[in-house]
């Protein structure tokens, strides 16, 4: 089979500008795994089923492993590497830490980034928001109550934080 | 001498800060210069001899960089855990037994070209007639058997009359239960890659719960001595006993000898499903009864497991659920006969409680029926039945005196931490509470299977007081690593950040068998606290030099990271010091260690289970109202690691009970991925609770008993009986999907 012919490709990924040129055939969680090598974003089903390969596309959770990489040419992206700067955790992950919502860690980075994208639009969930912004990400470690922790303790630290 | 100033508290997991930033490498994650990856050629027919493989279209494609046959494999063309029976590649001549099975890899330069190429493989195949029933097998074994026996596992116990027991019950319930199959479905597929080096050793970097397992495969097949092999066990993306046996291992060191390359394999989410192990499927016939007063007078059970293709654990497994049976429950006549018989279904192995889970379920079902026949309450019934300290045990060596814990008070936390009942039935919602016990037993002394017996751990102090322990067992997401890190620390008074883990890189790591049967934190962090000891004992000697106290080390106490003489305030020596000095004055800086525990082979612990249910009549459908989980625990090491075990186990079994519904037909899978096998998400799971019983094993580390797969045994049974009481009915088939508790509705009551 002929290689298809690449094409221009531009995102904003984690606050950089990242060129490359991509086949078309190509899936946005390859091209964030093998050509950028930000394996961080997992395959878990390659269906869509699992959630292990969620990215947030403008601002919208995305499972990357659905995606042409070419359906997102020109938006901005975030995958779990860009949540930490440097040596200190993002409040997300800090918290999935303290409250041992980490199991075998799979499910984690798409968990995070369902977090991040539910908490984006509401600071103050229920845990029903909660349940249903993950209910597309599946832990079979079974740590759903601890990530429902986590994002508890991540709104009342927030709050503390605020008092201050 | 312990502070317990880190034993027992919620310390965050060691590797935790690399996993939640994405930094940590699973199997698919790792990358090479040069690397190939690699497709696997599978039958599609479930018994047929591959009379011809032909290849050379698939070598040919441009970026196919090898094709590998059986011919390629210079040594047993075999591998499989406790049977070996299981074909590396189906050569030519030779006979599938499974859809799936292997018979060909191809190495290419991307994934796509690799797929192409298995595409151009053309396999002649000669289709045999295939058995899928394990009673057919069982009433013809020499007709229908597909090895050289029609058995991979068998168990017999018995003990007292049972025929007198028979007589002496005045209620009897007996009845057939079928076993569903459970897939593992762990959200990591199969992955890894094996890089050449230069001196014609292997390296390889791939999920498994045991290195030395995976390395002696591997030179049995290819040939090759152990000494060049190493096997490291990567982060894991969850196994729960389904990569035990060897996936990608074997196929992708042969690929890269062959290649000199480099080669990856990940499997697909359907190539994973339809090839791994998974938990037996089967029948139980379970038959006791108890006399008016409610004293259990026997107990007697037949049961059949498909073992599938080819045996991999079955003998482990079949073993296993006979001798869980009897739950924690004093029987006197007892009689448990089992037998795994091959089939041309796909392999079924270990699957977290290795059978335990389906012997306390049937159990615990039949338990709550024979209360409802004596007109008693289901508590009341298992009381009068418990077995108590000092009781001979109904198996194998099981040390009933390893802990002041009675099974009697494990349900009693169960049931004061869920409390009362408080929603009411309404004509179509229907509300029930069920509760399980179960005895789960734990093999750490290893006398019940082969190579699990003694476990070594390796502590190092290096010149600038930093310290190494080196463990053979596998964090397959426990949190094992982080325990051992714990126990170090607490030892020689440091922090565990202090502490470096090494584990499950064959040739760093000292053997441990396979980290397995929830063993692991129980023989490893013996084990390292015998290598700690040891090396105290050295460090200390030192110190008492310097200060001038030597022979008398009583006195001293490690602390802080120093060492200080608790009976002179001013003397006090950095570990960091007595390390330096140490490396320069020829004292031995490494301790390594080999735990053989000196007690009978199994531990036991119990463990209950509460659930309330909300059953909608007009639907079928099952809410989860509350579930509690209490457990014998011993000593908890780490309670965010333990929580979190026994959580994501109890929701396994609730998964098993409920929603997981895996469809086989002739050989060939139906449900093949994730939207078609419904695994529990956030949506289905309730808050569980969980109540630790402390009190400390006489002979686990600190006090600490195994727990990783307990939870599962008791959360299935006890949601069934929830539903059970809920409908007022008797639960025999699961999982209760909705259509299935809507057939169960129109059939008859419970009696």
């Amino acid at each position: 089979m002929k290689a298809l012919t690449k094409q221009n490709w531009h995102i904003v990924l984690n606050g950089q500008d990242v060129s490359r040129e991509i086949e078309p055939s190509m899936l946005l969680v390859d091209v964030l795994r093998n050509e950028i090598g930000l394996t961080g974003t997992k395959i878990g089903c390659g269906k869509g089923d699992c959630g292990a390969c969620s990215v947030i596309v403008d601002g919208s959770l995305v499972y990357s492993c659905l995606i042409p990489a070419l359906a997102v040419n020109g938006k901005s992206i975030q995958t779990i590497e860009g949540l930490s700067k440097d040596k200190d955790l993002h409040p997300i992950q800090q918290a999935f830490l303290d409250v041992g919502a980490v199991q075998c860690g799979f499910c984690t980075p798409g968990m995070i980034m369902a977090v991040k994208c539910l908490l984006d639009k509401n600071p103050k969930p229920t845990e029903l928001d909660i349940r249903e912004a993950i209910s597309g990400n599946l832990c079979r470690c079974g740590s759903y109550s601890f990530i429902i922790e986590a994002v508890n303790l991540i709104t009342s630290r927030e709050a503390q934080h605020a008092k201050l | 001498m312990q502070n317990y100033n880190i034993i027992g508290k919620p310390v965050v997991k060691i590797n935790g800060r690399d996993i939640v930033r994405g930094k940590s490498k699973y199997g698919s994650d790792f990358s090479f210069p040069g690397m190939l990856f690699a497709k696997t050629c599978r039958c599609s027919f479930p018994y047929a001899k591959v009379n011809k493989i032909e290849i050379s279209k698939a070598a040919k494609l441009n970026g196919v960089v090898a094709v590998a046959t059986a011919k390629d494999i210079p040594g047993v063309n075999l591998h499989g855990f406790s049977v070996l029976d299981q074909p590396v590649l189906v050569a030519e001549g030779e006979t599938a037994k499974m859809v799936g099975d292997p018979i060909a890899v191809v190495a290419a330069v991307s994934e796509e070209i690799a797929e192409q190429a298995v595409k151009l493989i053309d396999i002649e195949y000669k289709q045999r007639d295939p058995i899928y029933d394990p009673e057919e097998v069982l009433k013809s074994p020499e007709k229908y058997k597909i090895h050289h026996t029609a058995f991979c596992g068998s168990y017999d116990f018995e003990a007292g009359d049972i025929k007198k027991g028979i007589d002496a019950a005045d209620f009897i319930v007996e009845d057939k239960y079928n076993l569903p199959i459970q897939e593992h479905a762990y959200i990591e597929t199969e992955s890894g890659v094996a890089v050449p080096g230069d001196d014609g050793s292997i390296t390889i970097i791939a999920g498994g719960q045991d290195p030395y397992y995976v390395r002696y495969s591997i030179a049995k097949s290819l040939g090759l001595k152990e000494t060049s092999i190493r096997c490291i066990i990567p982060e894991m993306g969850g196994s729960f006993g389904g990569k035990q046996q060897i996936s990608v291992q074997i196929l992708i060191a042969l690929l890269a000898l062959k290649t000199s390359r480099p080669v990856k394999m990940v499997w697909t989410r359907e190539e994973s499903m339809l090839v791994h192990a998974k938990r037996h499927p089967g029948s139980v016939k379970h038959k006791f009864g108890a006399t008016k007063d409610g004293k259990i007078t026997f107990m007697q059970v037949e049961y059949l497991l498909d073992g599938g293709a080819y045996g991999a654990t079955s003998p482990n497994v079949t073993f296993w659920m006979g001798a869980h049976f009897a739950g924690p429950y004093k029987i006197h006549n007892i009689s448990i006969h089992g037998k795994a018989v091959y089939t041309n279904n796909p392999v079924s192995a270990a699957f977290r409680s290795m059978g335990g889970l389906q012997a306390t379920l049937v159990t615990e079902l039949q338990i709550d029926r024979l209360a409802k026949r004596l007109q008693m309450d289901p508590i009341k019934f298992r009381e009068i039945n418990f077995l108590i300290q000092g009781d001979k045990p109904v198996l194998h060596g099981i040390c009933l005196n390893d802990s002041k814990v009675t099974v009697g008070e494990v349900l009693n936390k169960a049931l004061n931490r869920i409390g009362p009942r408080h929603s009411v039935s309404t004509t179509t919602r229907k509300m029930g509470r069920g509760i399980a016990l179960g005895m789960p037993l734990y093999d750490v002394g290893g006398e019940l299977s082969m190579g699990l017996r003694g476990v070594g751990a390796t502590i190092e102090f290096f010149r600038d007081g930093s310290v190494e322990v080196r463990s053979g067992s596998v964090d397959m997401g426990t949190g094992l690593n982080t325990v051992l890190a714990q126990i170090a620390a607490n030892e020689f008074g440091l922090k565990v950040e202090d502490i470096k883990v090494i584990s499950a890189d064959s040739q760093r790591t000292a053997k441990m068998g396979r980290t397995v049967a929830s063993r692991g934190a129980y023989t490893s962090g013996n084990a390292v606290i015998i290598a700690a000891q040891e090396l105290k004992k050295r460090l200390a000697e030192v110190a008492a030099h310097k200060f001038g106290s030597y022979p008398k080390t009583a006195s001293l106490v490690f602390s802080d990271g120093n060492i200080y003489d608790s009976q002179a305030k001013n003397k006090v020596i950095s570990l960091a010091e007595i390390a330096d000095f140490c490396y320069l004055n020829g004292i031995n800086l490494v301790a390594n260690s080999w735990f053989i525990p000196d007690h009978a082979s199994l531990g036991h612990t119990f463990a209950a289970a509460v659930i309330d249910v909300e059953v909608n009549i007009e639907t079928g459908e099952t809410t989860i109202l509350n579930c509690v989980i209490a457990h014998d625990s011993g000593r908890v090491l780490n309670p965010l690691n333990a929580k979190a075990q026994l959580i994501g186990a109890g929701i396994q079994g609730i998964g098993y009970a409920l929603m997981e519904k895996m469809v086989v037909s002739e050989g060939q899978l139906k449900t093949t991925t994730l939207h078609d096998y419904l695994i529990p998400t956030s949506l289905d799971i309730p808050k569980i609770d969980v109540v630790f019983i402390e009190e400390p094993s006489r002979t686990g580390p600190y006090g600490a008993k195994g727990l990783g797969e307990h939870g599962i045994f008791v959360t299935a049974p006890a949601l069934l009986n929830a539903i059970a009481s809920a409908i007022d009915r008797n639960v025999i088939e699961f999982p209760t999907t909705p259509d299935i508790v809507y057939r169960i509705l129109k059939g008859k009551s419970m009696n």
